[in-house]
C-alpha cells in the first residue's frame, strides 16, 4: 500500500473516530450502517435486528479496528485487504452522513471558508483510496463468466 | 403453491456515497457475478434507483442482505411477487 506517513496517521484517525461512535450504536451518524432488512414488516424486521443486529455491529467495529491497527502495514494479506477495504468505505459512509452527502453529483467543495472542508478532503481521499484498493483487488476476482450460479 | 414456496428478492437500493466501482467489486465478490453482470447490475441501481441482486428462499436472503450490509450497501428485501 503506498500511503505516506501523514495519509496512514489520517486513515487511522479517522478510523479511530468511527470506532469511537460504534460504541453508542445508535448515535445517528451511523444509521447509514446499520439498514433495515424489512421495509414492509416491522414484525419481521425487529426479528431480523435481534437476530443479525449485534452481529452487523461487531462485524463494522472489528473492521475499523482492523484498520485502526493496519493503517502503517506496507503490505496487506488478502483477507487484511479486505477487512480494510470494507472498513474504509464505513469510515467513508459515516464521513458521508456527517457531511449530509445526499446528491451524488455532489463533489469536494473547494471552499477555504467551508469549516468542513478538512472533512471534504478526507471524504475525497477515502474514495481515492477506495478506488485504488478496489482496482488491486480486482485482479483476484472470477472475471469469466457466472461461475458460481 | 404454499406461501413459503415464493421465492425473496434482495435489492440494492442506490445511495449518494457509495462509490460505483465498490458497488461492483462487492456484487461481484459476494456473488461470483462476472465484471460485466456485476457492472449492469450496478448501473441498474445507479440509473433506475434500485437492482435486484439476489433470489433465493428466505435465510438465503436474509444471509445475502446482511453480508450486503457489512459491505456498508444498502440492502433489503421481499417476496418476490
Amino acid at each position: 500500500m503506498r500511503l505516506r506517513p501523514v495519509e496512514r496517521e489520517h486513515l487511522a484517525h479517522l478510523a479511530d473516530q468511527v470506532r469511537r461512535l460504534l460504541e453508542d450504536a445508535h448515535d445517528p451518524l451511523l444509521r447509514r450502517l446499520f439498514p433495515p432488512a424489512y421495509t414492509d414488516d416491522p414484525v419481521e424486521e425487529a426479528s431480523y435486528q435481534m437476530l443479525m443486529g449485534d452481529d452487523l455491529l461487531t462485524s463494522h467495529l472489528r473492521g475499523v479496528e482492523t484498520l485502526v491497527e493496519l493503517a502503517s502495514a506496507e503490505r496487506l494479506e488478502e483477507v487484511e485487504a479486505v477487512a480494510w477495504l470494507q472498513a474504509i468505505n464505513v469510515t467513508r459512509l459515516v464521513l458521508g452522513t456527517r457531511l449530509g452527502v445526499t446528491d451524488e453529483e455532489q463533489t469536494v467543495r473547494i471552499d477555504e471558508d467551508d469549516p468542513d472542508l478538512p472533512l471534504w478532503v478526507a471524504f475525497d481521499f477515502l474514495a481515492g483510496l477506495l478506488d485504488e484498493l478496489v482496482r488491486a483487488m480486482a485482479a483476484s476476482l472470477p472475471d469469466d463468466g457466472d461461475t458460481f450460479r | 403453491m404454499v406461501a413459503e414456496d415464493i421465492p425473496w428478492v434482495v435489492i440494492v437500493w442506490n445511495d449518494p456515497i457509495n462509490l460505483m466501482s465498490y458497488v461492483t467489486f462487492v456484487l461481484q465478490k459476494l456473488f461470483g457475478y462476472s465484471r460485466a453482470k456485476a457492472e449492469k447490475l450496478m448501473m441498474d441501481v445507479h440509473t433506475q434507483g434500485r437492482a435486484v441482486v439476489s433470489t433465493g428462499a428466505r435465510e438465503k436472503a436474509e444471509l445475502d442482505v446482511f453480508r450486503l450490509h457489512e459491505h456498508g450497501l444498502w440492502a433489503t428485501m421481499q417476496r418476490d411477487v
